[in-house]
């Protein structure tokens, strides 16, 4: 661990038991699929086999007249939201009528594996069998399956109403109003941002590149598949049970979908079997819950592994036209980007993740990005760890590189001669704030990976570095003192990665105790107050500044109650590691145990609480160093050894932090040699499971090698950054750079599986050009 | 005064104006003296009274959403876009 300005802290940087890993080795957790409400039934999905098709009519008789069935919905059913951009609810930065006709189809299917029609059943072969008697109609339009091509004129359109969103600083597209003429468009929206002067920048330059790259489809390839459990009351009031990134965006999307008041609405979160952005927006709650309003009966929906894949996206895939000038010297002059985003069949790729990150580990004065967020006849895309910033990051690294191999320059020093400091101007022209980006590139300049030899036939070394910027958020928690002088935390963000204690430790620290004296536990959307997803990385530092409000309240308190019992002035009590002490008095002393164990006669119990809203959100960067050794005969890449280095800011509790190092790490390494949607002529998904799409396993990956380097950020109380992201910005160009140097051939296409591979090794037989 | 950056999109507002300097106050009111030199810009900024969605303000580095935010002497300030994380 590389470690500047830190404080000798007691718990933090320690490595505690987790407090629900008990629970979670041995079973016992409760997952989506375990809740079991008495008296609850099946519900499943049809959903459609066309990529684009108008639906005609459906008709559900002959499923509603099947004994055991109890319920049977269409998008008829849904309540109407309008998809119109003036008609949009103030702050609604989703646009709950793209997400309604995402939830159940309406007039029309824009993917395979759209959901058309729901059945509630008694028994799960009685909902398959009800499944099989919805009768739909449909006029099979043709689909549009690429970015590129659905901005062609003539592509097929999937929203005849779309309208791009060019005239506010971004919002997700939406439909035009009834007075507008039709656009016939699949771009839902589109920005710029530009500092300097590019031309200039350009005409600095001793050398300009210009390529064209491409990312596919990667699913984020979680364990768990969603499940929800709804409940509907008499009196109107609905409860939900599902595990997801943030249950308050779910009871808040529900109601806006359904129109149910958010006050009737209590979700109870469940634990997550992993998300990494797929699990932040609602895709079958709204779907239980109508079921269970027709029904009566709670209704549980899981999906299968099958329906993961077909519905509920992967993130985009990704066209990115890139130009870059740099002297001679090697510095940066100029970088322009050209980036079409796919959002599946409904606005909302992350593009902007790409536009914001791709250039900024770097001092580019000149630059300029445009972005597109296009429609294409795929499910939906949702977010995927630094969503956009990978495939971003997969052009700007790799032409780096090609750079340093024309320069003759070592790629770290290279980007340590670029690198932003505080005080660099980005793309979007904000100055950063204090960065680590300097120290982590020193940081895996000394690592024994980089410093050592790689030699042999086809086998090569690639570096690339990552930017992200992570996200605030709001945070509310409850902390109890109670009679043993341990503490209940109570908190409002779903546990992920580990973050029930690193809040835990942070209170801890705060207050003097050990981890294993708070117990955090996740509360439903009425036990807590309103606290924001669990993504962006945002948990650890939001969580953490909740935890260090906490303590102060109820350090005052403590005081407070010591001044009373002792007959003390306040200013004269001085609480320290755990202790409270009277200034002038060695005789009055209580440790927070005893004081504790005294609070229901002197007074009453003591509550903390802490609602927050942080501003001082720190970026992380990462550099990844990658081994590997291309067959010349198949086009394999094998990883030969793989380290990963990453600025956290400070690791509150360095295991987890090693932990999302290395999945990040091996999700990369997965994305960028093998994992991709592969689609039929009509649409259809041909790898909708795990046999097919082509996952690492424990045999395809070495022991990822981890490095983490902590420059404190100074807007947490304790400097955290946030790293659950980062580490997957890098991966891509890592490897596309390695296997650059083991066979000659650039790689600008993701995954880089053997088909891509060997076909390079062929150009070069064939005498095309290396770069 | 702060300086205000006008963002690349809105740049059609503005004639072209990069920065300007504004008199110090919230942002409510740097945006009300914006929309005064560059009609529009208000509305392309703020919904109502709101930060329209997707838009963040930077101030100094920090970002928020907060339209009775401090808007200090000297303080730098952008507008940007609001990322979603994963």
């Amino acid at each position: 661990m590389t470690t500047t300005e830190r404080p000798p802290y007691k718990v933090i940087g320690t490595r505690p038991i987790r407090h629900d890993g008990v629970d979670k080795v041995t079973g016992r957790a409760v997952y989506g699929n375990d809740v079991n409400i008495p008296g609850h039934i099946t519900g499943r999905i049809l959903r459609s086999p066309h990529a684009h098709a108008r639906i005609l009519s459906i008709d559900t008789s002959r499923a509603t007249a099947l004994p055991g069935v109890r319920a049977v919905i269409t998008g008829r059913d849904m309540p109407y939201v309008s998809p119109k951009l003036h008609e949009q609810g103030e702050n609604s930065l989703i646009n709950l009528g793209m997400l309604s006709r995402n939830v159940l189809a309406q007039d029309k299917a824009l993917f395979a594996g759209h959901a058309v029609a729901a059945v509630a059943a008694d028994d799960p072969y009685i909902a398959e069998r009800a499944l099989e008697l919805i009768d739909v109609r449909y006029e099979v339009l043709k689909p549009v399956m690429d970015g590129l091509d659905a901005m062609a004129p003539g592509a097929p359109i999937l929203m005849e109403d779309l309208k791009t969103n060019t005239a506010s600083l971004f919002r997700g597209g939406g439909f035009r109003a009834d007075d507008e003429p039709r656009y016939d468009t699949n771009l839902a929206s589109s920005f710029e941002m530009e500092i300097g002067d590019l031309a200039n920048g350009f005409e600095l330059a001793d050398i300009v590149l210009e390529h064209d790259y491409h990312a596919g489809e990667a699913h984020q390839g979680y364990i768990e598949p969603q499940s929800a459990t709804a409940l509907w009351s008499p009196d109107g009031r609905l409860t939900i049970w599902c595990s997801s990134q943030g249950h308050f965006s779910i009871r808040d999307l529900t109601s806006g979908i359904l129109g149910i008041p958010v006050g009737n609405i209590k979700v109870v979160p469940l634990e997550i079997g992993g998300g990494f952005g797929a699990k932040l927006f609602t895709t079958i709650e709204p779907v239980a819950a109508l079921l269970s309003m027709k029904c009566g009966k709670p209704v549980k929906i899981t999906l299968s592994r099958t329906e993961v894949f077909e519905a509920v996206g992967p993130t985009s895939a990704a066209h990115v036209h890139l130009k870059m000038g740099v002297t001679n010297e090697g510095r940066l002059t100029a970088g322009s980007a050209r980036l079409v985003f796919e959002a599946g069949a409904f606005p909302g790729s992350p593009v902007i993740g790409a536009a914001t990150c791709m250039f900024t580990p770097y001092d580019i004065p000149n630059a300029r990005v445009e972005g597109f967020d296009v429609l294409v006849n795929k499910p939906k895309v949702t977010a995927y760890r630094a969503p956009g910033a990978p495939a971003g990051a997969l052009a700007v690294e790799t032409m780096i590189d090609e750079f340093c191999e024309r320069l003759s320059m070592d790629p770290l020093e290279f980007r340590l001669l670029n690198a932003a400091k505080e005080g660099t101007r980005r793309v979007t022209g904000v100055a950063a704030p204090k960065l680590g980006f300097v120290e982590t590139l020193e940081a895996a300049r000394d690592t024994p990976h980089y410093q050592s030899l790689l030699t042999g036939p086809y086998r090569g070394r690639g570096v690339a570095a990552g930017f992200w910027g992570n996200a605030p958020g709001q945070a509310s928690v409850t902390a109890s003192i109670l009679a043993d002088g341990t503490i209940s935390l109570v908190e409002g963000s779903p546990d992920i990665g580990g973050t029930r204690t690193t809040a835990a430790m942070q209170l801890a620290e705060a207050l003097g105790l050990r981890a294993e004296d708070v117990h955090p536990s996740v509360a439903d959307t009425d036990s807590v107050g309103f606290t924001s997803l669990t993504g962006g990385s945002s948990v650890a530092f939001k969580q953490g500044v909740a935890a260090y409000e906490v303590a102060q309240d109820l350090i005052k308190q403590l005081r407070e109650r010591a001044a009373r019992i002792w007959g003390a002035n306040l200013d004269d009590v001085i609480y320290d590691a755990a202790t409270l002490a009277l200034k002038g008095d060695p005789q009055k002393r209580f440790t927070l145990k005893q004081i504790a164990a005294r609070l229901n006669e002197t007074g009453g119990p003591i509550v903390g609480r802490a609602t927050v809203s942080p501003r001082g959100v720190g970026a992380s960067h990462a550099v990844h160093i990658a081994d590997v050794e291309v067959d010349p005969e198949t086009g394999k890449v094998d990883v030969l050894r793989y380290t990963t280095v990453v600025d956290a800011g400070t690791a509150i509790h360095p295991s987890y932090v090693e932990g999302q190092m290395q999945g990040g790490a091996v999700q990369g390494i997965g994305w960028a040699l093998n994992e991709e949607y592969v689609y039929d002529k009509d649409g259809r998904l041909l790898n909708s499971s795990f046999l097919d799409y082509r996952m690492p396993t424990a045999l395809d990956v070495p022991p990822i090698e981890t490095v983490i380097v902590e420059v404190p950020n100074p807007g947490h109380p304790f400097g955290v950054r946030g790293v659950g992201e980062i580490v997957i910005v890098p991966p891509l160009a890592a490897l596309a750079n390695a296997i650059a140097h083991a066979t000659g051939q650039r790689m600008r296409e993701v995954p880089m599986n053997p088909g891509r591979v060997l076909a390079s090794l062929a150009d070069a037989s064939n005498g095309a050009s290396p770069s | 005064m702060p300086v205000v950056f006008i963002p690349t999109v809105l740049r059609h507002l503005s004639g072209g104006v990069r920065t300007v300097q504004a008199p110090a106050g919230s942002l409510t009111e740097v945006v009300a003296e914006l929309d005064r030199r560059f009609p529009g810009i208000h509305d392309a900024i703020i919904e109502g009274d709101r930060m329209r969605p997707g838009v963040l303000a930077s101030i100094d580095g920090e970002t928020t959403s907060w339209l009775l935010a401090p808007e200090p002497e000297g303080a730098e300030l952008h507008f940007v876009l609001a990322i979603s994380g994963g």
